[in-house]
C-alpha cells in the first residue's frame, strides 16, 4: 500500500498488524523501563548517561513524551479498529436473516418423517441450543447463536479506551502530592497549585499511633485527622492503610511515616533560632565550608554499648544519631542526647535536638478521573467474561420433501473447531 | 497437629515426585497400568498439600496468601487439582508427565521460599488481597497448565517427527487435541490475569493511593498480559496454529515464572513484601 493519500496512511494504521507492532515495541520498552533504575538523581554522572537519561528520557521512561506517544498511538489504533468492526458486528447481532445467493451445502440427512415434522423438531432442538431461529418461508431455516461474544470482545477494546480517558483526564486535571505532619499539625488543602473543587479547607491531624499485634509485629498506623473549614471543625475520621479518607474529592492515604526533629540553633550574638527537619534532612551550618548535620535516626532508650539499637520503646535515654559533615565530606556517625548542645568543629553554630515526635506520612490526592478508570475496569473485568461465551454461529437449512422421506440439507459457519461436530449431532438428534 | 505443617508440605513434595515418576515411567516403558499408581499417588499428594494449607491456615488466622510460600502451596495443589479434574474427565495421564514434574518443580521452589506464619503486614490487611490472591491462583495454575499442555505438544511433534512407536504414539494424545486444550486453558486463564491486574490495581489505589505506578510487577503483569494478548490476536486473526502457538504459550509462561518469581528477587518494589 503507497503512502499517497492520508485516507491510506490512516487506512495502514488502522490495521491489527499496526496494533501488534505497536504491542510488541510497549512491551519491549516496559521492559526496558524495569531494568533501568527510574526517576535517580544522576548529578554524578557523566555527559553520556545524562543524554540517554534525562534528553532521551529513559530515565523516566513511562512518562516520557515518546512512551506516551506509543501508548496514544495504540489507543488510537485500538479505536479505529473497533470502530470499523462495529458495523458488522450491528448487523451480525441485528440484521434480518441473510441467505446467501449461492449455498454450498455441508451435509444432507434423509429422515422418515413428514416435512412439517422435521421442521417442527429442527426448530425446537435449534432452540433448545440456545439458537434464535427464523422460517423463511415454509421450507427453508435459519437460525445464529453466540452474539454476545463478540460484544465481548469489542467491549474489553472500549474499556481500554475508557480505562485511558480516565487516566489522562486524571494526570491533567488532578493531584498527588505527599505531606509530613506531626500530631497539631495542619496543612491547608486544594489551594496555590493544588486547586480542587470544594477547596480549600483545613485539615488537622490529631493522633498518630502504631498498633502492635502481640508478638510486636505493627499490625497499624492510624491517623486521626479532621477537617476544619473557617476555623470550625467539619468532621474527623481515622485513616489507615487500605482505608484512606475522602472529603471534596481529595483522598488521604496513609502512606508512610517518619522523624520530625525540632531543632534550636544557636550562633554567638545571635538570637536562636527554631527550625524542623525530617529524618535524613541535612540542615546546612555553613554553606561555604560545607557544614551540614544529618539526622539519621531516633532512639528513645539510647545504648551506649550498642548504639544503633533502642533498648526500649521508652523514652528512658533520648538520643539521635546524627551525620555530621565538613568540608562536604562525613565526619561519622554519632550521638547526641535531646536537649544537649551539638558544635561541629569549624562552625561557630551550636545545634539542640529540642524534641522528636513521630510524624505521618500522608498522601493527598484528587484525581477526577478515577470514576472513569473504574468504570472502564468493571466493563473490561464482565466483557472478558462475556467474551468466553460459545462463540457466533448460523445455521442455514432447507427442507427438501421426497415421496417416502424428507432431505434436509445444512450448512453451518462459524469460527468453532467442533462446527462439524455440533452439525453432526444436531442431525443425529433430529432422528430421535 | 499443628507443627506437623513442614512434615505435610514435604510429603506432599514426595507424593508428587513418586507420581511424576509413575506418569514418566508409563511413556518410557509403555505400561498402561503406570497412570493408576501416578493418580492415586497424585491424589495423595494433593490431600496433603490442602492439608498443608489448611494447617497454615489454622496456624496464621488468615488465608494462606500473605507470601510467596503460602500462595505457592495453594498454586500447586490448583495445578495438580486442574490436572486431575481433566485426567477424570477426559482420561489424559499422558498430560501427567508434564503436570506433575511441573509440580514438583514448584513445590521445591516454595519450600526454598518457607516462610513461619506470622500476623498480616498493614498493606495486606484488605479484603482485596482474597480476591487478587484468588484470582492470581487460577490465572497462573491455568497458565501452568497450558504450558504442560503445551510441552506435551512439543514432545508429541517430536515423536512424530522422528516416526517413533505406534505403541508410544498411542499413549500420548494428538497434538491438535493438545492445542486445542492448551488454547482452552489460555482462554479460561485470560479473564483471571485480567482480574488479577484489576483487583491489584483497584486494591493499590486504597493502599497506595496509585492504581498504577508502573512498579517492576505491576509492569511486568501488564507485559505478561500483553504478551497473551498478542497470543489470542495471533490466533483469531492471523489463525496462529500449531508450533507457532504452542512457542508463543511456552514463552508468554516462561514470562508469567519472571513476573512472579524473577521480579520478587531481581527488581524489587512496592510488592516485594510477596517473598
Amino acid at each position: 500500500m503507497k503512502f499517497s493519500s492520508p485516507g491510506n496512511v490512516i487506512r495502514a494504521f488502522a490495521t491489527m498488524r499496526m496494533g501488534l507492532t505497536l504491542l510488541a515495541i510497549i512491551i519491549v520498552l516496559s521492559a526496558v523501563g524495569t531494568l533501568i533504575p527510574q526517576e535517580r538523581d544522576i548529578s554524578a554522572a557523566g555527559p553520556v548517561l545524562h543524554f540517554f537519561y534525562h534528553t532521551l528520557g529513559f530515565g523516566n521512561l513511562y512518562h516520557s513524551w515518546w512512551f506516551g506517544s506509543l501508548l496514544f498511538f495504540l489507543c488510537l489504533n485500538i479505536a479505529c479498529c473497533s470502530l470499523s468492526r462495529l458495523p458488522v458486528l450491528w448487523r451480525d447481532t441485528f440484521a434480518p436473516p441473510v441467505w446467501p445467493a449461492a449455498m454450498s451445502w455441508q451435509r444432507e440427512c434423509r429422515l422418515a418423517l413428514p416435512p412439517d415434522e422435521v421442521a417442527q423438531r429442527m426448530r425446537q432442538r435449534l432452540k433448545q441450543s440456545g439458537f434464535r431461529v427464523w422460517d423463511i418461508g415454509t421450507d427453508r431455516l435459519y437460525a445464529r447463536k453466540g452474539q454476545l461474544a463478540p460484544w465481548g470482545t469489542f467491549l474489553i477494546h472500549a474499556s481500554i479506551l475508557i480505562i485511558a480517558l480516565g487516566s489522562f483526564y486524571g494526570s491533567m486535571a488532578g493531584f498527588q502530592y505527599s505531606v509530613l505532619l506531626a500530631p497539631g499539625d495542619s496543612v491547608t488543602i486544594g489551594a496555590g497549585s493544588y486547586p480542587a473543587p470544594g477547596c480549600p479547607f483545613e485539615l488537622r491531624l490529631n493522633t498518630f499511633t502504631t498498633e502492635l499485634y502481640p508478638n510486636g509485629q505493627v499490625s497499624d498506623w492510624v491517623s486521626n485527622l479532621t477537617v476544619t473549614r473557617i476555623g470550625e471543625d467539619v468532621l474527623s475520621q481515622d485513616v489507615k492503610v487500605n482505608h484512606p479518607f475522602s472529603y471534596q474529592g481529595v483522598s488521604f492515604y496513609q502512606a508512610s511515616y517518619s522523624n520530625l526533629y525540632e531543632i534550636t540553633q544557636q550562633a554567638t550574638g545571635h538570637n536562636a533560632r527554631k527550625l524542623r527537619l525530617e529524618e535524613k534532612q541535612p540542615i546546612i551550618l555553613d554553606d561555604r565550608l560545607g557544614i551540614a548535620v544529618v539526622p539519621l535516626k531516633y532512639l528513645p532508650d539510647f545504648d551506649p554499648k550498642r548504639p544503633m539499637v533502642s533498648r526500649s520503646a521508652q523514652p528512658l535515654n533520648p538520643h539521635v544519631i546524627y551525620m555530621a559533615y565538613s568540608g562536604g565530606r562525613p565526619l561519622g556517625m554519632n550521638a547526641v542526647a535531646i536537649g544537649n548542645p551539638l558544635s561541629i568543629p569549624g562552625s561557630p553554630i551550636e545545634l539542640v535536638f529540642s524534641a522528636v515526635q513521630e510524624a505521618s506520612g500522608l498522601d493527598v490526592k484528587h484525581d477526577p478521573g478515577l470514576p472513569l478508570v473504574f468504570t472502564g475496569f468493571s466493563i473490561m473485568g464482565a466483557a472478558f467474561f462475556l467474551s468466553l461465551l460459545p462463540h457466533r454461529r448460523v445455521i442455514w437449512a432447507e427442507i427438501r420433501p421426497n415421496a417416502e422421506s424428507t432431505l434436509l440439507v445444512v450448512t453451518i459457519s462459524g469460527r468453532s473447531q467442533l462446527l462439524t461436530e455440533e452439525l453432526s449431532l444436531l442431525c443425529q438428534n433430529l432422528a430421535n | 497437629m499443628l507443627n506437623q505443617e513442614i512434615p505435610t508440605i514435604i510429603a506432599a513434595f514426595f507424593l508428587y515426585l513418586i507420581a511424576a515418576i509413575f506418569y514418566i515411567g508409563r511413556l518410557v516403558y509403555q505400561k498402561q497400568g503406570l497412570a493408576r499408581l501416578g493418580r492415586w499417588a497424585a491424589l495423595a499428594g494433593l490431600a496433603a498439600n490442602i492439608c498443608a494449607a489448611a494447617i497454615r491456615t489454622l496456624t496464621s488466622g488468615h488465608a494462606p496468601f500473605a507470601n510467596m510460600f503460602e500462595f505457592g502451596i495453594v498454586l500447586v495443589a490448583f495445578v495438580v487439582g486442574s490436572y486431575l479434574w481433566v485426567d477424570l474427565r477426559y482420561g489424559q495421564p499422558a498430560l501427567g508427565a508434564f503436570a506433575l514434574p511441573l509440580a514438583v518443580l514448584f513445590s521445591g521452589v516454595f519450600l526454598i521460599f518457607y516462610q513461619e506464619a506470622k500476623p498480616l503486614m498493614p498493606a495486606l490487611k484488605s479484603n482485596w488481597l482474597l480476591a487478587h490472591v484468588i484470582t492470581a491462583v487460577i490465572a497462573y495454575g491455568s497458565l501452568a497448565f497450558s504450558f504442560a499442555v503445551a510441552l506435551a505438544h512439543r514432545w508429541r511433534c517430536y515423536l512424530d517427527a522422528r516416526n517413533s512407536s505406534p505403541a508410544l504414539l498411542s499413549l500420548v494424545p494428538e497434538p491438535s487435541v493438545l492445542e486445542s486444550m492448551m488454547n482452552q486453558s489460555i482462554l479460561f486463564a485470560m479473564p483471571f490475569l485480567t482480574l488479577l491486574i484489576l483487583t491489584g490495581a483497584v486494591w493499590a489505589e486504597y493502599a497506595w493511593g496509585s492504581y498504577w505506578r508502573w512498579d517492576p510487577k505491576e509492569t511486568w503483569s501488564l507485559i505478561t498480559w500483553l504478551v497473551y494478548a498478542v497470543y489470542l490476536h495471533g490466533r483469531a486473526v492471523y489463525a496462529w496454529q500449531g508450533r507457532t502457538a504452542v512457542n508463543w504459550a511456552i514463552a508468554g509462561f516462561a514470562i508469567v515464572i519472571f513476573t512472579f518469581i524473577g521480579v520478587n528477587i531481581l527488581l524489587p518494589g512496592l510488592h516485594s513484601y510477596a517473598l
